[in-house]
């Protein structure tokens, strides 16, 4: 899927405002939220901020969306716990997985948190799904990406959309 | 000259702030003493996540462009979100006034020192890009002319308070759900 059309579908479930830290496994997707005049997007320095600017998109009536690493899951954690899990402000948080099933895939610095990137999010039970380039030859990608997004605004909480590398490109 | 006590520093914020102003509050005994002075449905308590209320703020006066976003960060607060000072310049936001009650502690833990007497805030936050940056220490008159007269434009202010705590102050009562949808009517611009 080219990073486009990722966007067009977010756009056409009226997501307009983004933050986040940029992510290789991405492509040029956060040139296009960058360029994209119909959209909003704020370079945050760190992934708890963006989770704070989109929180203040969120209770200001916006559909927004983070999107950043899995590097960067420590950082948000105490973010969509002790904030938005209980003052409820919903928050779409698009995660590339870098290091995907740990050693030896990707750079070492990404091997054990590729392999716990799973654990985490599960153990955070927020809504979540993955995406992998089988769910884009069988167009499984726009089913979950829904099921997820109902979940989110259905019980008002982050959730997180897990994506690998060479699904954007 | 004395210091004023925080508690007497956001009792003058809150006196002479407009009605239609969104305030967020950073957590612990700011959010608590804000609750205690002046509670109203346009002010977010901020409980838990320190650090996050001026992003979340910066995120709520991009929208509401026609409300001012007022945030009551504290030292520690404000020292945790550093990265978030260039942020409201970058984005050319005017609608955000940004107060620190900076008693040089982290008094809801137990009055463990910061380290914010061996900085400046207000030249950090005139380098980072705020048009007016204050610092204000002890005069209740200052303070009161300072917040009532303030531009509208990009603002930051730093009060330096004592370290006394009132310790009637009860907790915030009300549910961080309720504390999010009251709040959510305020924000109208759709």
């Amino acid at each position: 899927m080219s990073p486009e059309d990722f966007v067009k579908a977010l756009k056409e479930r009226d997501f307009l405002y983004f933050s986040g830290v940029p992510d290789s496994t991405f492509g040029s997707l956060f040139s296009v939220l960058e360029n994209d005049q119909d959209l909003n997007y704020v370079p945050a320095p760190k992934e708890d901020v963006a989770i704070g600017i989109a929180s203040g998109f969120s209770i200001s009536k916006k559909k927004s969306c983070v999107v950043m690493q899995n590097s960067g899951l420590g950082n948000i954690i105490n973010a969509v716990t002790s904030f938005n899990g209980i003052y409820k402000i919903p928050v779409l948080i698009v995660i590339g997985w870098r290091g995907y099933g740990g050693k030896p895939n990707d750079a070492p610095e990404h091997w054990i948190m590729g392999e716990k990137t799973t654990e985490i999010i599960k153990d955070l039970e927020l809504p979540f799904t993955s995406i992998e380039n089988q769910d884009i030859e069988n167009q499984d990608f726009l089913n979950k990406l829904d099921g997820l997004i109902e979940r989110i605004y259905n019980e008002n909480i982050p959730g997180i959309i897990l994506i690998n590398k060479g699904v954007i490109k | 000259m004395s210091l004023l006590t925080r508690l007497e520093a956001i009792e003058i914020i809150m006196s002479e702030i407009n009605d239609n102003d969104l305030v967020i509050s950073t957590t612990g005994m700011i959010s608590r003493e804000v609750f205690y002075i002046k509670e109203r449905t346009s002010n977010f308590y901020m409980i838990g996540s320190m650090g996050l209320a001026s992003s979340f703020g910066l995120g709520i006066a991009m929208i509401n462009k026609s409300k001012r976003v007022i945030v009551l960060d504290g030292d520690g607060s404000l020292l945790m979100s550093l990265n978030t000072l260039p942020l409201p310049k970058y984005l050319g936001i005017s609608n955000f006034l940004h107060i620190c009650l900076d008693n040089g502690l982290y008094q809801s833990t137990g009055s463990q020192k910061t380290i914010s007497n061996s900085l400046d805030f207000k030249l950090i936050t005139k380098s980072m890009g705020y048009e007016n940056s204050y610092l204000i220490e002890g005069n209740q008159d200052e303070l009161s002319n300072l917040i009532r007269s303030i531009p509208e434009s990009l603002s930051f202010v730093n009060i330096k308070v004592s370290q006394d705590q009132n310790l009637e102050v009860p907790r915030v009562s009300i549910e961080p759900e309720i504390i999010s949808s009251r709040f959510s009517e305020h924000c109208f611009e759709k």
